[in-house]
């Protein structure tokens, strides 16, 4: 459902328009006659089944599904009331797949439904649909997974903080990683954002600065005109008497630097010694040094200066009146570090208050962190959130640390704070369904964390600022603006990362057996496999391209390494192009090499893997889990030793427990079978000819990848129903539910009715219903789901 | 006014009063609940195979009863341990009646129900509170990390798992929570820094500054309990988790300050870890293993858990096992699959063995690391080719609490949840029942 035009859907059959129609009339009602429209909408679909849905059930299903009986668990005679029959609408739908399909009731029993029969039973319970509420679903605060930290960092700091290498990997859920009540926060990864935060910050703000470590040898000591190298022996020193230190800094870019010196006196009268600091000859600063030895302090000084090499002094006078003696100093370290602006543009746009004559270091702090946060929290920070970070700027001032440090701590507090790590969005007004409309803020999150993997740019949140981002006009502008964006490789990457099980190709975890591809399948040729796949999905999202490009494109994306590895002549160099293709063996998901390999066993080709992928993930039709008792391939082959691999499965196939999922996954791999594990192409297995003979249900034969593709590419509307299925799963971050299916309807209808764009799919997907709400509390229309006869068997 | 100071002592306070019941029966209160240095400190280590084993070579004969004497003909899967006879209890007929479930899932349940004893659930992530962290919570606070979880293979990244069940089931035998497992080390050089420099988290850095990590994570707490109690209940559970981690950070770096305030750590630690993640499974295993070793003996913690491999298998070409370890485990009483299911039995058992003797080579007290310690090694599974639960593959070695041990008890009397329940009571943590379990397993004494 789209927000901007609840229950609109663009079905063709029939019943359905009638349904709409009613649904219409409810529209129009204003609020007080809501509840009793529904009530006839119900009252006229109770009748329907008491009339003519309950009479064919009791004929033809009452038999097996029946209280005694309890065939599939399921007692159809349960039913009694139209009100109960009306709530157990999750399990009619199943219900309606069954009978429509064919495989209710079974092949062997005498009664048969004629066809319009079955159509009496699917459109009723298809029309059940307009009974449903509206709801956003479950929500979750959603923690930034691995890989949207990594983006935030490098939105907000400049920096590509490769955060997966020290973080603990995210837990997949439903296929994808971004699952929000999979995602969870332990210690040990609240101890990683701890210290990663410090290496953060240090290396975006303070990377260019000079730190001197007296005991480290970075400073010589000249004293009584004699020099004395400084030694990296790592002890603190005593200097006793009149001394400097001097070394040559080199200072990366111009502008205001702190110099900062850590020091402390063991004194001998009252006076303290006097500290001067003088950059190229010329004196900058001078003060006395009144911490001890055993709790040093800093002294700091702003200087201006210029790139490139200078000579810096420290020196030490003795405090008392000349001819006393016993003025001891300790100098632990001497920093320089540059206090506006960074390592990045980035990295500038923190450090954009400098305390100096008019400014107060806590007013500078303040103006740091209100933009830091601001930006960091992806909406305005509050008050208090700004109060408690200036009391962590306080801590660190009091500690005596310079300005840039005290600023580093204050902004690492920003980064492990709640709402940075997560999401979080404000609760809104419920509606009489139990959703609210997001805030503009929030909008603003999901379509940056779908889209970019990343957080909101500035365009959006000036949008949410002025409330402006909801209106569907706008939205949409931006989202079309977002796919066009370099960031959108976020998005592109991780969904086509996990749908097309790229990740496994390149991850270490993935590649368990190793040593089966050393000198086989190079690096350079799984990069490249993985950037086709990449090419193809993205090219197919940003071009709006139709989804029938995913099966049958007629191209491909290829380097010289991949194109040799696929005997493709004629492309030279690294980087990868779109090359159109002679004939159907390559180009297409079906054909990608990332795939056929992630969907091989390590040691040979396998078509049960990729012909289920190719049944799940394109014709829509997810197989049944294998029967718990198995039996074992290798007995059928112990049975038949003469056998070939594809002849051992044909075998196999036959048993009955197997033969529901099999007959219709291993003749579409066997259509793959030229490729071999390694997506290299073979005519031949030993010495036998490849055989890539196989069928598609409905008993279609093909022979080899080619005319695969060809009937494949007759399945269009069942790709873009998957596609929108696994989109919307990515971008609300959660399992999806019952009354998401009217949200995918009206999407795949979009999707349709636009020439199958793909990019349609992700437009509507984010312009749907449950993208833009939050459910409020518990929800209404989770009665659908009650149905009696499916009770879970729990040990 | 010192605002750091007076918000850590309100936030103090609320962790009190705040009905938080994660933080309150994980006892990560601040309160100092040091063991007396004397005393005798107990240790437990988990180490989790999947997939079973070759149940003809794992089990002894019903006469060899008496491990000890016949040290010289134990079944080839256990003959690594001959040596350590007198150490160990191989225990038969145990049963995770809760990891058959509903006949779904056998791959996620035998990796998630083995030290929970509940049944993971699909749709969401929701498991229980497993045994180690139970023992954590009584015995964790008086050491640097209340409990270490390593692993010698990252989580998969891409697919689905098993049907519709999450990948957290087949990633993790330690949860923290129903809905918080503990994520895996599995680099051994970052181990070794979490244990033993801890500079990154507290003490002074390059620049002579005390650190104020805990000061700033005092803070973001208080202020997201506020938070806690604007957002929804669904919210508020993520909020909580939260909450639970930045007090457990806290209490670590507070227990980092403490150890350091007592002068340093017990004994000198000296391992040389390498950088990177060793290759070679037994390699990899040992290293972890030595730093488990020696995280016991520096009291840096007292529970660990190690998985040695996860569902999804791996290979073991360093015993002429290229192919992958699930696969062999449906052999289908194939001899050359058994073949080399047995020789990945073998190769796992061997390193259980390298363990023990390190834990016997390590003084603790008047005796040795292995006489103060517990370690369970098994399979959540019995048969990997048939996915039953039954007769897990059990072997509990040391001496903690007090075993009888150098036994083979053929059919234990109870299930798996009752061996928890007396592991649990030997470490001090009784309880009155996990999981299916009722009473604990009367066979260990």
């Amino acid at each position: 459902m789209n927000r901007s035009a609840a229950h609109e859907s663009a079905s063709k059959s029939t019943p359905r328009r009638a349904a709409l129609r009613i649904v219409a009339c409810v529209a129009l009602l204003g609020l007080a006659g809501v509840a009793g429209a529904a009530d006839a909408v119900a009252t006229a679909l109770g009748e329907r089944y008491q009339h003519e849905v309950k009479p064919l059930l009791a004929t033809y299903c009452a038999g097996c599904h029946n209280l005694e009986k309890h065939k599939g668990d399921l007692d159809l005679g349960v039913y009694a009331s139209d009100a109960e029959a009306l709530r157990a609408r999750r399990l009619w739908k199943q219900v309606a797949g069954k009978v429509a399909d064919g495989d209710m009731p079974p092949e062997d029993e005498a009664k048969q439904p004629s066809v319009d029969e079955r159509q009496v039973i699917r459109t009723w319970i298809l029309s059940l649909k307009t009974l449903d509420h509206p709801d956003a679903g479950p929500t979750t605060l959603h923690r930034l997974n691995r890989g949207e930290y990594r983006n935030s960092i490098r939105d907000l700091l400049g920096l590509d903080y490769e955060a997966g290498a020290g973080f603990p990997k995210d837990d997949v859920s439903d296929g994808f990683d971004n699952i929000a009540e999979t995602l969870s926060l332990s210690p040990f990864l609240m101890e990683k954002y701890l210290v990663a935060a410090d290496d953060i910050l240090e290396r975006a703000l303070l990377a260019d600065s000079v730190v001197l470590r007296c005991g480290g040898g970075a400073l010589d000591l000249i004293q009584d005109g004699k020099t004395q190298a400084g030694k990296p022996d790592g002890k603190q020193r005593l200097i006793e008497g009149p001394a400097d230190l001097a070394t040559t800094i080199t200072v990366a870019s111009a502008g205001d630097h702190v110099i900062a010196v850590r020091a402390g006196a063991e004194r001998s009268d009252g006076a303290a010694p006097l500290l001067r600091i003088r950059v190229d000859g010329k004196e900058v600063h001078a003060a006395r040094i009144t911490a001890p030895t055993t709790a040093t302090d800093v002294i700091t000084c702003t200087v201006p200066l210029a790139a490139g090499g200078h000579q810096l002094t420290v020196t030490i006078a003795g405090g008392g009146p000349p001819g006393l003696v016993g003025d001891a100093v300790v100098v632990e370290t001497v920093e320089v570090l540059r206090l506006a602006g960074g390592t990045s543009p980035a990295a500038s746009n923190v450090l954009i208050a400098t305390p100096g004559p008019g400014l107060a270091k806590r007013a500078a702090a303040a103006r740091i962190a209100e933009r830091f946060a601001s930006r960091a929290y992806r909406r305005p920070a509050t008050p208090a959130q700004l109060a408690l970070l200036l009391s962590v700027f306080d801590l660190a001032d009091q500690q005596g640390r310079s300005f840039p440090r005290a600023v580093k701590e204050m902004l690492k507090a920003v980064l492990v704070s709640p709402e940075f790590l997560f999401r979080i969005e404000r609760e809104g007004v419920a509606d009489h369904d139990g959703n609210s409309r997001l805030d503009d803020y929030d909008l603003a999150s999901r379509m940056s964390y779908f889209l970019w993997s990343g957080p909101p740019d500035a365009a959006l949140l000036e949008l949410a600022a002025a409330g402006q981002l909801h209106e569907p006009a706008v939205e949409r502008a931006q989202i079309v603006r977002m796919i066009a964006d370099a960031r959108c490789q976020g998005f592109i990457d991780n969904f086509a990362g996990q749908w097309l099980l790229l990740r496994n190709l390149v991850e270490p975890s993935g590649r368990v057996e190793k040593h089966h591809d050393d000198g086989e399948l190079p690096d350079a040729v799984r990069q490249a496999m993985v950037a086709e796949a990449t090419g193809l999905f993205g090219h197919i999202l940003r071009d709006g391209r139709g989804v029938g490009d995913f099966i049958d494109p007629g191209y491909t994306f290829l380097n010289q390494a991949l194109a040799t590895f696929y005997e493709i002549p004629g492309v030279t160099g690294d980087e990868m192009r779109l090359v159109p293709l002679s004939d159907g063996r390559r180009g297409g998901i079906l054909t990608l090499g990332a795939l056929l390999v992630a969907n091989s066993h390590p040691d040979r080709s396998s078509p049960t893997r990729r012909g289920r992928w190719i049944v799940e993930e394109v014709l829509d039709k997810p197989p049944a889990p294998p029967p718990p008792d198995i039996p074992q391939l290798q007995f059928t082959r112990k049975e038949n030793p003469h056998a070939t691999d594809r002849q051992v499965l044909e075998i196999h196939r036959q048993r009955a427990a197997c033969a529901g999922c099999h007959r219709v996954m291993d003749p579409i791999g066997f259509g793959l079978e030229n490729f071999d594990r390694h997506a290299h192409w073979r005519e031949k297995l030993g010495d036998a000819p490849i055989d890539a003979t196989g069928e598609l249900p409905g008993k279609l034969k093909f022979d080899g990848p080619a005319e695969l593709k060809k009937l494949i590419a007759k399945h269009l509307d069942d790709l873009a129903r998957v596609l929108a299925k696994r989109v919307l799963t990515y971008a609300l971050g959660r399992a999806l539910q019952y009354t998401d299916d009217a949200v995918l309807d009206d999407i795949v209808a979009k999707a349709a009715a636009s020439g199958q764009r793909f990019d349609t799919i992700v437009i509507e997907t984010a312009l749907s219903f449950p993208f833009g709400h939050r459910r409020v509390g518990q929800q209404v229309a989770d009665a659908a789901g009650a149905s009696p006869a499916h009770t879970k068997v729990q040990p | 006014m010192n605002p750091p100071l007076s918000r850590r002592t309100v936030l103090r306070g609320l962790g009190a009063a705040l009905s938080l019941p994660l933080l309150e029966t994980m006892g990560w209160a601040d309160t100092p609940a040091r063991v007396a240095a004397s005393s005798a400190v107990k240790r437990i280590c988990f180490i989790y195979v999947p997939h079973g084993v070759d149940n003809a070579n794992f089990w002894p004969t019903p006469a060899q009863t008496d491990l000890t004497l016949c040290r010289d003909a134990l079944p080839a899967v256990l003959d690594p341990l001959a040596r350590h006879a007198a150490d160990l209890l191989v225990l038969g007929g145990l049963r995770h009646r809760m990891a058959e479930g509903d006949n779904r899932a056998h791959h996620a349940r035998e990796t998630a129900t083995w030290l929970t004893g509940s049944a993971a659930q699909s749709e969401v992530v929701h498991n229980a509170v497993s045994a180690d962290q139970l023992i954590a919570t009584r015995i964790g606070q008086a050491t640097k990390l209340p409990s270490l979880e390593l692993g010698l293979q990252a989580g998969r990244s891409a697919g689905n798992c098993d049907q519709g069940f999450s990948c957290a089931y087949h990633a993790h035998i330690s949860w923290r929570s129903p809905s918080q497992p503990n994520p895996r080390e599995i680099d051994p050089r970052a181990v070794f820094d979490r244990l033993f420099s801890s500079s990154s988290l507290t003490g002074r850095n390059a620049y002579g500054e005390a650190s104020l990590n805990r000061s700033i994570l005092d803070l973001v707490g208080a202020q997201a309990q506020t938070l806690a109690r604007q957002v929804s209940s669904d919210d508020r559970r993520k909020l909580d988790e939260y909450l639970d981690s930045v007090r457990s950070v806290e209490a670590r770096i507070q227990g980092i300050e403490r150890k350091a305030a007592d002068n340093g750590h017990a004994g000198n630690v000296q391992l040389e870890v390498p950088a990177g993640i060793p290759g070679r499974f037994d390699e990899h295993a040992r290293l972890m293993l030595d730093l488990i070793a020696l995280a016991y003996q520096s009291d840096s913690t007292r529970v660990s858990t190690l998985m040695f491999s996860q569902a999804f298998g791996r290979s073991y070409p360093e015993i002429g096992v290229p192919e992958n370890h699930h696969e062999m485990s449906h052999h289908g009483h194939d001899p050359k699959k058994l073949e080399k299911v047995r020789r990945i039995n073998i190769h796992h058992v061997t390193q259980l063995a390298y363990f023990l003797d390190r834990l016997k080579a390590t003084r603790d007290g008047a005796g040795s690391l292995l006489d103060q310690t517990l370690v369970l090694y098994g399979s959540g599974m019995g048969d990997g080719d048939a996915h039953d639960h039954v007769n897990l593959p059990t072997i509990v070695a040391g001496h903690a609490g007090g075993l009888r041990t150098g036994r083979y008890v053929q059919q234990c009397e109870g299930n798996f949840c009752d061996l928890l329940m007396a592991l649990l009571a030997r470490m001090d943590c009784s309880v009155d029942a996990f999981g299916d379990g009722r009473r604990p397993l009367p066979d260990l004494a």
